[in-house]
């Protein structure tokens, strides 16, 4: 039963899978010589290219770039442990308060104009916030006939993890919701009756009914997320500030780092070493968290 | 368990995913040559007549694919057969998605025979991974490409072309015949200029930023609401080379591009952007900017300054330009407003430089079966006038046809839109011009550039491996912020400062004293 | 998390399902319910201010689009953008039927082929369950990078240019066959399956007539994302497709924004080469976006009912 789906992986995750050594080479193109056995081209070309360890991860580890480096790490990762928590909350609040509206027309209404963002691309959406936050936009235009002062979204670097919780929230918690809802609804209703009668308020229900159904589902995707701690939401990052220099301490991520790289004409085995680098981590991380779930509540962990 | 449809699934999805490849159109299907079979062997007698009609797969940039293409190819294919024994498919690939799609094919051994390139478009990475064919090399597997089936190339072309494209020697792609010289200057609204009195006299004395601010301070006056000084962030008065070729900013390598007096340039390499000349630009563009006269998000990746410049709601906008008023002509008949009307200003001399030479080449990869066809179809495309303007319009009677005086009426621009125009493909002095240019056009392009100062660094390109990750952090440093000084978007007395530093942590200085070092040992060959 | 149903549970149910009108006691109260409404109502008004501003600024005439900039409503209207898109209509319509296709077969392929996988390592007694769960997160965090998967796609599987392209890379996802592990789990407990199977039922039975019903929830969210992620990808075409008359919808739309940020970002480079004037307009490019969200956003009421029905199907199986 599981043959379609593992084949599936063999050709299209684990075949390409030995191109990761690029990460630990420069790669030279080489053409095979006829009497070679391997005749592909890139496999050639990657077997004959010179080993040459970690150098390149070295512009990472820059001396005089280290403090950057540092900086886009930080940015990548508080800003993935913000939204994975503020998310769960709005995700799991809108599931809750969905399934609790008593007219369910325009409960189904609201979900699935909630759902609308998350087909808008982000590119769009760059220019919206620039229609709405730049210097003569709507906003301050509005500002300006009230007499307020103006504010200046580009310059001001408070203003974007905001900026960007909203703009994750406003994309992905309608999307987020579904798989909680999903859970709830397949809640035995029975149970919350029985509860009801035991005198039980919607809040102390949620508590004991709702949320250790929840758990399970929670406690696994959070863990998922915990994998790719190290990547980010590339094109959200790198198109709503629309290149704002001012901001940038607070906006790049190592993606963004790693794309601008790529720009500057680096040799290919940059790119595949912070890929690596983000594997390997995010793989750690959730070997580690996968430990700690395994010896609370082991019927939670991944594996 | 199911074993039953477990091995159904699996063969329909291996024997679909095997075969359900490309649909038998006609002409165009895309011979999957490459799979891991060894058969493509390379035979040692290429050069000889092929067996049969070799199919070359040619990348170009673009817009996109279109439904024109297949046609285009088929008359293509029809003229070309008989004369090479080659046909040509066409893959013209997104530019935002060039980087990702065409050199990653490329870098994968996807088969390729004619492969666009430029110095702006990775060139130089090309080339040191060993990717492109040199073409030159008298040892070659099949011998000096150029030299036996690139006369025609070698002969069309002004020399500077030539050595100024090698690299340490090596002629890595074939540079298309344009525009040589492409001063940097000003494009400046001529209604506006006649509103407020700036006649071509007054033009013609303004040789710094200061002479222009009286006449912006103007305009500003007759329009409050316009914002007169258009820009993103690019200078109009250069005064260096124009790129070592290489993806850096111009404004953090770079040396100078200005003879003096006698007629020398100063050959050292430096940073623009700790000269005392940027320090007083970078001033007085803040100081307009305060004032008004910039866009406040011009610093803004998203701000479109076409958009402005096609409705006329500016001043002046500094721009690359090309000679004879044609670059002003070009933008008003691309804008589509008929009220616009642009002059040009000039803001250094005309020079000719290591990039202007190679802003538009055509490549054979390393990876490509038949390098011969693909040299002789270069080679054609470089002298004969009929096939080069159907791969620049497209088939004639059908997307266009000739007006009497021998300039085109484009009646489907499909394919014209495609593509990125005629600098690339290989000459423009054998191709014809729309009816809604000058017809003399493209002779003017290329002789403006016959008296140009030919760059003591003509021919110097910059290898980047030594210093990959100096380059990569300074790429970091530069974006964005490099766009906020030039715009005025910030003030420079404090942000200057911490830009020069942070180019420094990043290890400008190294890269600095690297580029002066390939550069010495390259005048001290050369001289020999 | 085992949720056994005894017989004497499943008839309460059945009972209380019937009367679901009579459900005071799980129902909110009115002013509950009443200001949950109005966060409700003011959200959504929220997150449509952005695709407001979309929507309108598509239908703005270009002149006052660059004069005024985006507004909350137009100083001018026009429709040229979209009679403009309309013209250059061929390759959207091709887009959108290649996009359509590619959504319905993949959407079906993965609902399969993940369901299957899923259910077999979710299963205590499959004895790999361990080693085809690490099998498949394995593959989410590494990769073999791009050039690989390019290598391995176009060389080896040549699904380039056909509509395989399309769906055929999205078809399976890792990370829905871990959350589809843990819904089986939890809904699809061993001893259905155990009872079943003492009845003599093949596993062919048992999987149509007990599993499926007991998990649609869970393999209908699957269905939902595996749509919209197909219909909104771009990528799958940027790499594998050449041709036009294979592209995807959202491919349209990406590269022609893409291709204005990339030419508007490196001007300075290309020395003034591309005459940037040619480019879509503003007003075009927000009716692209417009058009191109399309039907999928009609996916998810559509796909709405299993998670509202889900449990009622399976009680009454019993």
């Amino acid at each position: 039963m599981a043959l379609p789906g593992a084949i599936w992986l063999f050709l299209f995750a684990y075949l390409p899978m030995p191109g990761i050594i690029m990460a630990f080479k420069t790669y030279r193109f080489t053409k095979p010589p006829a009497d070679s056995l391997i005749q592909n081209k890139f496999i050639y070309s990657l077997i004959t290219s010179p080993w040459v360890g970690l150098k390149n991860f070295e512009y990472l580890t820059l001396q005089s770039n280290i403090n950057n480096t540092l900086t886009y790490i930080r940015n990548t990762v508080l800003y993935n442990l913000l939204f994975m928590v503020v998310g769960l909350v709005f995700s799991v609040a809108l599931a809750v308060i969905i399934y609790e509206l008593t007219n369910k027309f325009w409960a189904k209404l609201y979900h699935s104009i909630l759902f609308l963002p998350f087909f808008i691309s982000w590119i769009v959406v760059a220019y919206v916030v620039c229609a709405l936050g730049s210097s003569n936009g709507i906003i301050n235009s509005i500002l300006a006939s009230k007499g307020l002062g103006s504010i200046e979204v580009y310059r001001l670097k408070g203003a974007w993890p905001i900026i960007f919780l909203v703009a994750n929230l406003w994309r992905y918690t309608g999307n987020g919701s579904i798989i909680y809802l999903a859970v709830i609804t397949g809640i035995d209703p029975e149970q919350y009756e029985a509860a009801a009668m035991d005198g039980a308020g919607k809040w102390k229900q949620f508590l004991n009914i709702t949320l250790p159904n929840l758990i399970p589902v929670i406690v696994l995707l959070q863990i998922l997320a915990v994998g790719r701690i190290f990547g980010s939401d590339f094109d959200m990052f790198y198109t709503l500030p629309n290149g704002a220099a001012v901001v940038k301490d607070v906006t790049y991520t190592l993606d963004i780092f790693v794309y601008n790289m790529l720009r500057s004409g680096s040799p290919i085995g940059y790119p595949a070493a912070a890929a690596f680098l983000q594997s390997i981590v995010g793989f750690i991380l959730i070997l580690v968290t996968n430990f700690v779930v395994r010896k609370t509540r082991p019927e939670l962990s991944l594996f | 368990m199911f074993k039953k449809i477990v091995p159904l699934l699996l063969v329909v999805i291996m024997v679909v995913s095997v075969f359900g490849c490309s649909t038998p159109t006609p002409t165009t299907a895309v011979q999957p040559t490459t799979a891991v079979q060894p058969t493509t062997a390379v035979q040692p007698t290429a050069t000889t007549k092929p067996a049969e009609t070799v199919t070359l797969d040619y990348y170009i940039v673009g817009t996109g694919d279109t439904p024109a293409r297949p046609l285009v190819e088929d008359a293509i294919n029809a003229y070309i057969e008989p004369l090479i024994g080659a046909k040509v498919v066409f893959h013209i690939i997104p530019w935002a998605d060039w980087a990702s799609k065409a050199v990653t094919g490329m870098e994968a051994g996807e088969k390729m025979d004619i492969f666009f390139t430029a110095d702006w478009s990775n060139y130089m990475k090309l080339a040191s991974e060993g990717l492109l064919t040199p073409l030159n090399d008298d040892k070659g597997p099949n011998g000096n490409l150029l030299k036996q089936y690139g006369q025609g190339i070698l002969t069309s072309l002004n020399p500077a072309f030539i050595t100024g494209t090698q690299i340490d020697g090596v002629n890595y792609a074939v540079p298309t015949n344009k525009e040589l010289s492409v001063p940097w200057g000003f494009v400046y609204n001529a209604t506006m200029a006649d509103e407020i009195g700036f006649t071509d006299a007054d033009a013609a004395k303004v040789k710094t930023m200061k002479d222009l601010e009286p006449w912006i301070a103007k305009a500003k006056a007759a329009h409050p609401d316009l914002y007169p000084y258009l820009t993103d962030g690019t200078v109009g008065f250069m005064l260096w080379v124009h790129a070592f070729a290489t993806n850096l900013s111009d404004y953090v390598v770079n040396t100078n591009a200005v003879p003096d007096a006698s007629g020398k340039v100063d050959e050292s390499i430096f940073c623009p952007m700790e000269t005392d000349w940027m320090k007083d630009y970078l001033a007085t563009v803040h100081d307009w900017f305060t004032k008004g006269y910039i866009n406040p998000d011009a610093s803004l990746s998203t701000f479109d300054t076409s958009q402005v410049l096609n409705s006329g709601k500016f001043f002046i906008e500094p721009m690359p330009l090309k000679g004879n008023n044609i670059k002003a002509q070009e933008l008003v008949i691309a804008s589509g407003n008929a009220d616009l009307k642009l002059k040009e200003i000039y803001g250094m001399p005309k020079v000719i430089n290591t990039s202007d030479t190679g802003g538009s080449m055509l490549a054979i990869p390393k990876a490509s079966d038949n390098p011969v066809q693909a040299m002789k179809l270069l080679n054609l495309m470089h002298t004969d006038s009929k096939l080069i303007n159907m791969m620049l319009y497209g088939v004639e009677g059908t997307m266009w046809k000739l007006d009497p005086d021998g300039r085109v009426n484009v009646i489907d621009s499909a394919w014209l839109g495609a593509h990125p125009g005629a600098w690339v493909w290989a000459d423009i002095t054998i191709q014809y011009v729309t009816n809604k240019e000058d017809p003399t056009k493209n002779k003017l392009l290329i002789d403006y550039a016959k008296d140009a100062f030919f760059e003591p660094s003509l021919g110097f390109r910059f290898r980047t491996e030594s210093v990959a990750p100096e380059l990569a952090a300074i790429q970091t440093v530069v974006d964005g912020s490099q766009r906020a000084l030039l715009t005025g978007y910030v003030d420079p007395a404090v942000e200057l400062p911490k830009f020069i530093q942070a180019l420094k942590d990043a290890g400008l200085d190294k890269v600095l004293a690297e580029v002066q070092k390939q550069y010495d040992a390259w005048k001290l060959a050369k001289s020999k | 998390m085992e949720k056994s149903m005894t017989a004497a549970s499943k008839l309460t149910h059945d009972i209380l399902s019937l009367g679901r009108k009579n459900k005071n006691m799980l129902a909110l109260s009115p002013v509950a319910n009443g200001f949950l409404n109005l966060l409700m109502v003011i959200v959504c008004v929220l997150a449509l201010i952005p695709i407001y501003v979309i929507v309108i600024s598509s239908v703005t005439s270009e002149a006052a689009l660059t004069a005024n900039g985006y507004r909350l409503w137009p100083e001018e209207f026009s429709t040229m953008a979209y009679t403009f898109l309309f013209n250059k209509g061929s390759i959207l319509i091709t887009a959108y039927i290649n996009t359509i296709i590619a959504t319905l077969a993949g959407t079906f392929l993965a609902v399969v082929m993940v369901g299957l996988y899923a259910y077999a390592i979710s299963r205590d007694n499959f004895k790999f369950k361990t080693f085809f769960t690490f099998y498949a997160f394995f593959t989410m965090l590494f990769s073999g990078g791009l050039v690989s998967y390019y290598m391995v796609t176009r060389q080896v599987l040549q699904i380039q240019n056909s509509l395989w392209a399309l769906f055929l890379p999205s078809a399976f996802s890792p990370f829905w066959v871990i959350v589809m592990r843990t819904f089986y789990k939890a809904n699809v407990p061993n001893e259905v399956i155990e009872s079943a199977r003492m009845d003599g039922a093949s596993e062919w039975r048992i999987l149509l007539r007990i599993v499926l019903p007991l998990s649609l929830p869970g393999l209908a969210t699957v269905a939902l994302f595996s749509a919209i992620g197909i219909w909104n990808n771009f990528f799958n075409c940027l790499l594998l497709v050449d041709e036009a008359k294979f592209y995807s919808l959202q491919f349209t739309i990406y590269t022609t924004l893409n291709n204005i940020r990339f030419l508007l970002e490196n001007a300075d480079k290309m020395a003034g080469l591309v005459n940037v004037s040619t480019l879509p307009s503003q007003t075009f490019r927000m009716a692209m976006a417009v058009v191109t969200v399309g039907p999928i956003i009609f996916a998810y009421p559509f796909f709405q009912r299993y998670f509202i029905q889900g449990l009622t199907i399976g009680a009454v199986k019993g």
